[in-house]
């Protein structure tokens, strides 16, 4: 997915930040929320940001990588954007430590961000104590989704764990459907394997894969969890490897599969093929029990710009973005949650208000992307891939996985 | 005085561009070697010297070595396969046909055609759902199945095919020039010899183009090694890494994984399997010139 979008929006935006040196103070927020569903999501915090007296000159770029990549090179040729959308965790601290960033305690303080976001987040947003970054949706990645109809008719009850949908595979597989839907693209199949790793160990052996702790990737649990990814392979179709997440939705959707696992922002396919998440698509947080909820956070960050009009801009925007009626709007229409906790639950879906009761129950986890040094969380997403579509065993497996983040450290 | 004055002149209007070279082509190559002995993550850092480490983890990369070998099967295939072909198309529309502009034009075309067009065009071909093999089933063959993109042991035989209905035009064409400027005499001893058509093609005429080869061959390996929005568009390195080739390795290193020290280690690598391939042929070269 991301693959196309990176290249084209580095083009297009390399070719704009050239042409964009400019006596005049850039105002310009840069953004990657350009599909459909996003770009209608932002239309909401950008009308309430002028709203609020603020002036929103539009930088999207297509895709997340690329955005930063844009907001970066922008900053370090001395263009910077007045604020730019930005992920939680590692990404954001190299920022900080590069002093590239305003922090946002002149809003924070007064406004009291300490009472209403949850702790989890706190230690993902704050720099040497300070926050640098306004956090606006939460994304949950351990999701099962179930086609209600496609039960009804197989006669069993859709199940909520690894070990359940085991014992109820060959059973749907018998009556003509795909067990499981899966794109076979690495970064689809690391949500599984992300599942997986919470069904065999936990949150605790799932914060110590993501801290790439070597012993936990070498343990004998990790052969458990490579063993369960050679049982999905058996769950699969055989149009699986390389297909796209939307495509891979719609084998949900129009009943051809029983069960996807993927994050929330499936629920824009459901609903685009008119179905309801909670009613004709079941969810549950993956796997039921484990009480985790693997989240992918994202807000805006003001760039270390010092005259006095940026500075009032990057106050509005924070003070936006936390602003709970807009957080509650924001959510409804991206389908994120909110990152603050008082919101009204009022008109989200079934499987939104779980998420976020959730994440009112402190059981936000950060996936790799947030926390992992990224060459090495790249490496267990190359050897799960590589896994997944190749004959090796799973001591084989494990026996790679270590072997590939040891040369990434 | 004139001449010294000429020669003054045509220095001084090659200068820029010398200067450009320097800095954009040797300077860089330069950057790049230093950046690739630093264990730079984001940004480059040269206060991190590590020496020769990058390197070792490179090979210690599963991945790596895959997308390495992958670039010498794939460059092996794919030199095969487009020599043998292109000779024969040449050697065919050298036969003085009718329409030979016409033939020329349709082995040329794909070669107008940009590698990530050709990517998703064979992408669409070679899918079980929307290509070849729906269209096959539809004529009622159920048990026709082309699976190269989904299974790993094949997907390289993709990258040929489509990488070969792009390059096949220039080899073609290279060859077709070739046996142009062989000798009308020589077919004419030839044929009061009495020797059939495909031994002098076999023992003559092939044997004099050999300097062809080699340029299709030089032409051909860089375009292997610098191979990159074909597979981006095509398989995107899948399924699993099983078509990765270095310079996607590269790209992502540097620009998705946040790892510009081993990102820069493997371009040095692929700078020198480039350099193994074009120093014995510019030597070559020079030596034929003397």
């Amino acid at each position: 997915m991301a693959n196309w979008k990176t290249l084209t929006g580095v083009v297009v935006a390399l070719s704009f930040s050239t042409a964009g040196v400019s006596a005049a103070p850039d105002t310009s927020i840069i953004h990657w929320w350009t599909a459909g569903g996003e770009a209608a999501a932002l239309r909401i915090l950008v009308d309430a940001f002028e709203k609020n007296g603020g002036k929103w000159k539009d930088s999207p770029v297509a895709g997340g990588e690329a955005a930063r990549m844009v907001a970066r090179t922008r900053i370090l040729g001395g263009d910077p954007p007045t604020a730019m959308q930005w992920q939680f965790g590692n990404n954001l601290f190299a920022l900080a430590e590069e002093k590239l960033l305003n922090d946002l305690d002149d809003v924070a303080k007064p406004d009291g961000w300490d009472k209403v976001l949850p702790p989890q987040i706190q230690a993902q947003i704050k720099y040497e104590g300070k926050y640098v970054i306004a956090p606006l949706g939460l994304h949950g990645r351990n999701w099962l989704w179930s086609n209600t109809e496609v039960f009804a008719k197989v006669g069993v009850a859709a199940p909520k764990t690894w070990a359940e949908i085991d014992a109820v595979a060959e059973k749907i597989r018998a009556a003509g459907y795909i067990p499981l839907a899966l794109g076979g693209q690495s970064w689809q199949e690391l949500i599984v394997f992300e599942t997986v790793v919470l069904e065999v160990g936990g949150a605790e052996m799932f914060k110590k894969v993501t801290a790439l702790d070597l012993d936990t990737l070498g343990s004998p649990k990790m052969v458990d969890v490579f063993r369960q990814l050679e049982k999905i392979k058996g769950y699969l179709d055989p149009g699986s490897p390389g297909r796209d997440w939307n495509i891979t939705a719609g084998l949900l959707t129009s009943g051809k599969a029983a069960l996807f696992v993927h994050g929330d922002w499936a629920k824009g396919e459901f609903a685009g093929a008119g179905k309801s998440p909670g009613k004709d698509i079941g969810c549950t947080i993956f796997p039921a029990g484990r009480n985790v909820y693997v989240y992918n956070g994202d807000g805006f960050a003001a760039t270390a710009v010092t005259d006095a009009d940026r500075r009032k801009a990057q106050t509005i925007l924070a003070r936006t973005v936390m602003d709970p009626a807009l957080q509650h709007a924001f959510s409804i229409r991206k389908g994120s949650i909110p990152s603050r906790l008082d919101v009204s639950v009022d008109g989200f879906d079934p499987c939104a208000q779980a998420a976020y009761a959730a994440s009112g129950a402190g059981q936000l986890v950060e996936t790799g992307d947030l926390v992992s040094e990224p060459t090495g969380w790249g490496a267990i997403q190359d050897t799960v891939t590589a896994f997944m579509h190749g004959k090796q065993s799973p001591e084989a497996g494990v026996e790679a996985l270590v072997r590939a983040v040891k040369a990434a450290k | 005085m004139r001449l010294r004055i000429r020669r003054f002149i045509s220095q001084l209007v090659l200068s820029p561009s010398l200067a450009l070279v320097a800095v954009f082509l040797y300077g860089f190559i330069g950057w790049t070697v230093a950046v690739s002995t630093t264990a730079s993550k984001a940004s480059p850092r040269f206060d991190r010297f590590v020496g020769l480490e990058q390197y070792v983890r490179l090979f210690d990369t599963p991945r790596w070595n895959v997308a390495f070998s992958n670039m010498f099967l794939f460059g092996f295939l794919f030199l095969v396969v487009t020599i043998g072909f292109g000779l024969l198309i040449a050697v065919l529309i050298d036969q003085r046909i009718r329409f030979e502009g016409v033939f020329r034009s349709i082995v040329m075309y794909p070669m107008a055609m940009s590698f990530v067009v050709t990517g998703v065009v064979w992408q669409w071909l070679l899918s079980p759902t929307l290509g070849i093999q729906s269209l096959v089933a539809g004529w009622g063959f159920t048990g026709f199945h082309i699976d190269w993109l989904t299974n790993p042991s094949t997907v390289i035989w993709a990258l040929v095919v489509a990488a070969f209905w792009q390059g096949c035009g220039l080899a073609m064409a290279l060859f077709l020039a070739g046996l142009r400027g062989i000798d009308e005499d020589i077919w004419k001893a030839a044929a009061v010899d009495g020797i059939p058509a495909w031994r002098v093609y076999l023992h003559i005429v092939v044997p004099m183009l050999a300097p062809v080869f080699l340029t299709v061959i030089v032409l051909q390996s860089l375009a292997i090694v610098r191979a990159f929005d074909l597979v981006v568009a095509l398989t995107n390195g899948g399924p699993g890494v099983s078509s990765d080739l270095p310079s996607v390795f590269m790209f992502d290193m540097a620009f998705r994984r946040a790892n510009l020290g081993l990102s820069a280690a493997s371009a040095v690598v692929m700078l020198g399997t480039v350099l193994a391939i074009l120093v014995p042929y510019l030597y070559v070269e020079s030596r034929e010139r003397r």
